[in-house]
């Protein structure tokens, strides 16, 4: 077929818009001012241990701001160890020594460390900055404290065990708390287990507590406000930073990146789609996980006559900062080879891919036609939907059979986003969808208007290796010289090379132990010159000197930070 | 509402923080000094007495010459430190010790410029116009005290007269009637036994 500047109508398939058609859309409903959203931003369970940190700060103002509130903390602390006292035996005294170790910096060392490595090893890197960072924050606002109010020890009471610095409130209680609640909120997976774990930190807690107060080392109320601090701050940031319902603790299956979808998610989800896009939703479920990194893929099963689906991707503000990451890391290791600018807000980010479905729909390319985006919660979660190929396979996999007529409709999807100045910029064997004999390209997100020449020939050469890997390079390579030239078959083996390949595509060739690439040059009449794809610039080398300058003061403070918390 | 809560609440931490040098804490300031607002000891010195129960006497700073700070302010039981800075004689010029015994080494007996005490001498190491080290041990019942001086710059040992001055000694019995006072006899310093 000869190249075409504007999109022909796709008459030799079925016509795209057809789900819509078939879809059922009434009972829309715009949300009024000052309602919720489907999925409000709120702490639950963090709450209660926020309203104690309230009290606890409270009474704390109270004895910072009078002497005779502080005399009467302190005169209560003591009436209550002379009863502590009182109970003293030699073997009681042995046991509360022995128990005292709970809370000694090397059992808080040990803790502390098993849980560093344990994280780095699973490489849960969010759950282990989350867990330093709070642990650090307790013993650095412990010390903040303690300084401030330079509490004595027990007074006119023998103290039996090891201490050091001001008593309140109790560092040792704050510490070994915050450890172990962030091991479990970071170790221990949602369900029954956690919930044994939080038994067992009470009782460890209770236990080194009653050590402390019986040997003098703390009064009582220095372990309990010691405990409220190690509780609520973990506890907090793990909520804000780390919630379950996003970053959930699993081991040996499912990608962490992807949200959960039950529970109150899942309503609403539910709930948005039907009020904000006028579907009834019979079925809600993850579909294609491992082939997506970057949102959580669902399918939606519409109620109607018949029911019928629709494809959607879920994005958060956890996606949004990937993608940041993503593209410094591409900038640091190639320079900036096209348009790289992180996305702002996740609003922007899911915009971008519903306006690049929509312009790739239009302009005639066999990709899913748009169904609209939904508000999840405002600012962070959105949900973005698209036509879902009902029996499409994925062109990679063993059933579909990669004749002259598919390789011709695949190329022909190159020739359309070439003549309408789009570039896909992932074109590998999951996003080449084959149903009925034709080809469908989805997961548009990194779709970019007026692209380079470079990324442009990238694309040909990424979709003549994904058809190759199913056929010959010879098939392949005939049937592209019927849509391009020799000179820009040559440019995009030029221009592609290891890292501009999608990872699944250079595995695909991999396990058949073919190099596509070189057997593509040796069909080629003549060779170009192979377009280097670093990009030196100032802004580079400074961005690498910076990171490079960040990344060891951020290791020095670190290990500043830990010495100085006995943590080394 | 939310926001407004924690404003206020923003708004009470700070006020509560700016009042702290109005008192309210445990026998202000937070730096081993000998006096406070006409009383004798501070927390950090109640602090040191339970570092060192047995200690008739405990290290205070008296009045800090003008250059010097006091720093690193270390308590555990068993062991006190702190240091005083000089803009002169460098940081950490001179580091205090305080624990039940200590080590004379070769130190020189010189007369006590305070009472109840006996007071050792010694120099450790000159490096003429550039450094000074030496130390001045405080025995007394139940504790010792050591300064250990590096001075480095070309005045040589002249900046311990500063130092014997800036130091001083609060007796256990005083800082006991301080704290007595302070809680109107609620808060003894001592367990029954050690005190009778």
């Amino acid at each position: 077929m000869e190249p075409t500047l504007r999109p022909a109508s796709l008459a030799e398939g079925e016509p795209v818009r057809t789900r819509s058609t078939r879809m059922a859309r009434s009972g829309r409903r715009r949300r009024p001012s000052g309602e919720a959203p489907p999925l409000p931003r709120a702490l639950i369970t963090g709450r209660y241990w926020l309203a104690a940190t309230g009290l606890v700060v409270l009474l704390w103002l109270a004895a910072l701001a009078s002497r005779t509130t502080n005399n009467y903390i302190l005169a209560f602390d003591l009436s209550l160890l002379d009863w502590a006292v009182r109970l003293r035996t030699d073997a009681l005294t042995n046991v509360m020594q022995t128990a005292h170790a709970l809370g000694s910096r090397w059992t808080i060392r040990v803790l502390f460390w098993s849980t560093v490595l344990v994280l780095l090893v699973f490489r849960r890197f969010r759950h282990l900055f989350v867990f330093v960072g709070a642990v650090v924050g307790v013993i650095a606002l412990n010390s903040l404290l303690a300084y401030l109010f330079m509490r004595p020890r027990p007074l006119g009471a023998e103290i039996l065990g090891h201490w050091t610095g001001a008593a309140h409130p109790s560092r040792p209680v704050a510490v070994v708390t915050a450890t172990l609640v962030g091991m479990l909120y970071s170790l221990v997976p949602l369900g029954r287990l956690r919930q044994r774990g939080k038994q067992v930190i009470v009782v460890l807690v209770a236990v080194l507590s009653l050590s402390l107060v019986y040997l003098a080392v703390h009064g009582p109320t220095d372990v309990v406000f010691g405990a409220i601090i190690g509780v609520t701050i973990p506890l907090v940031a793990f909520r804000m930073l780390a919630p379950n319902e996003v970053f959930p603790v699993t081991y040996g299956h499912g990608q962490t990146a992807h949200l959960d979808v039950s529970g109150r998610r899942g309503q609403a989800i539910r709930q948005g789609l039907e009020d904000q896009l006028g579907v009834q939703v019979a079925e809600i479920k993850p579909f294609g996980l491992s082939g997506s990194a970057g949102s959580t893929p669902l399918r939606v099963c519409v109620k109607g006559d018949p029911n019928s689906y629709l494809f959607a991707k879920l994005y958060a503000r956890s996606h949004l900062r990937a993608d940041r990451w993503y593209k410094l890391g591409r900038t640091l290791l190639y320079g900036r080879l096209e348009d790289e600018k992180p996305f702002n807000t996740v609003r922007r980010l899911v915009q971008q891919e519903d306006y690049a479905l929509r312009l790739l729909y239009g302009a005639g390319v066999r990709s899913p036609e748009p169904f609209g985006i939904v508000e999840i919660t405002p600012e962070r979660e959105y949900l973005i939907t698209f036509e879902f190929f009902d029996g499409a396979q994925e062109i990679g996999e063993a059933e579909v059979e990669v004749d002259d007529a598919i390789i011709d409709d695949g190329l022909r999807i190159i020739r359309r986003l070439w003549d309408a100045g789009l570039a896909h910029r992932d074109i590998k064997p999951a996003n080449l969808l084959v149903r009925r004999g034709r080809v469908h390209l989805i997961d548009v997100f990194f779709a970019e208007v007026r692209p380079s020449p470079w990324r442009q020939a990238v694309d040909l050469a990424n979709m003549m290796l994904v058809l190759a890997t199913r056929s010959s390079p010879e098939q392949v390579y005939r049937r592209a010289r019927l849509q391009f030239n020799d000179d820009e078959i040559a440019e995009a083996f030029a221009a592609t090379s290891g890292i501009t390949m999608p990872s699944q595509l250079r595995k695909a060739m991999r396990e058949q132990g073919r190099d596509l690439h070189a057997e593509f040059l040796r069909l080629l009449p003549q060779w170009t010159p192979p377009v280097s794809i670093q990009r030196w610039s100032v802004r580079r080398v400074g961005l690498m000197a910076g990171v490079a300058l960040l990344a060891l003061v951020a290791l020095l403070a670190a290990l500043s930070t830990f010495e100085s918390a006995g943590l080394l | 509402m939310r926001r407004g809560l924690l404003v206020a609440l923003a708004c009470l931490l700070l006020a509560g923080c700016a009042q702290q040098g109005a008192g309210g804490g445990f026998l202000e300031p937070r730096e081993p000094a000998c006096r406070y607002q006409g009383r004798q000891g501070t927390a950090v010195v109640i602090l040191m007495a339970q570092a060192v129960p047995t200690a008739s006497q405990l290290p205070c700073v008296e009045l800090l010459p003008a250059g010097w700070t006091v720093s690193d302010v270390f308590v555990r039981n068993g062991r006190v430190r702190f240091s005083l800075d000089s803009d002169r004689v460098g940081l950490r010029a001179v580091e205090v010790v305080f624990q039940q015994f200590c080590t004379l080494g070769e130190a020189t007996r010189v007369p006590s410029d305070h009472p109840d005490t006996r007071r050792y001498q010694e120099v450790i190491s000159i490096e003429p116009g550039r450094r000074y080290q030496g130390a001045v041990h405080y025995l007394f019942q139940g504790g010792c005290v050591t300064y250990r001086l590096d001075f480095r710059s070309d005045e040589q040992a002249r900046p311990l007269g500063e130092v014997l001055l800036a130091l001083g000694f609060v007796p256990r019995d005083t800082l006991r009637q301080t704290l007595d006072d302070f809680s109107g006899g609620k808060l003894p310093l001592d367990p029954p036994a050690a005190s009778s």
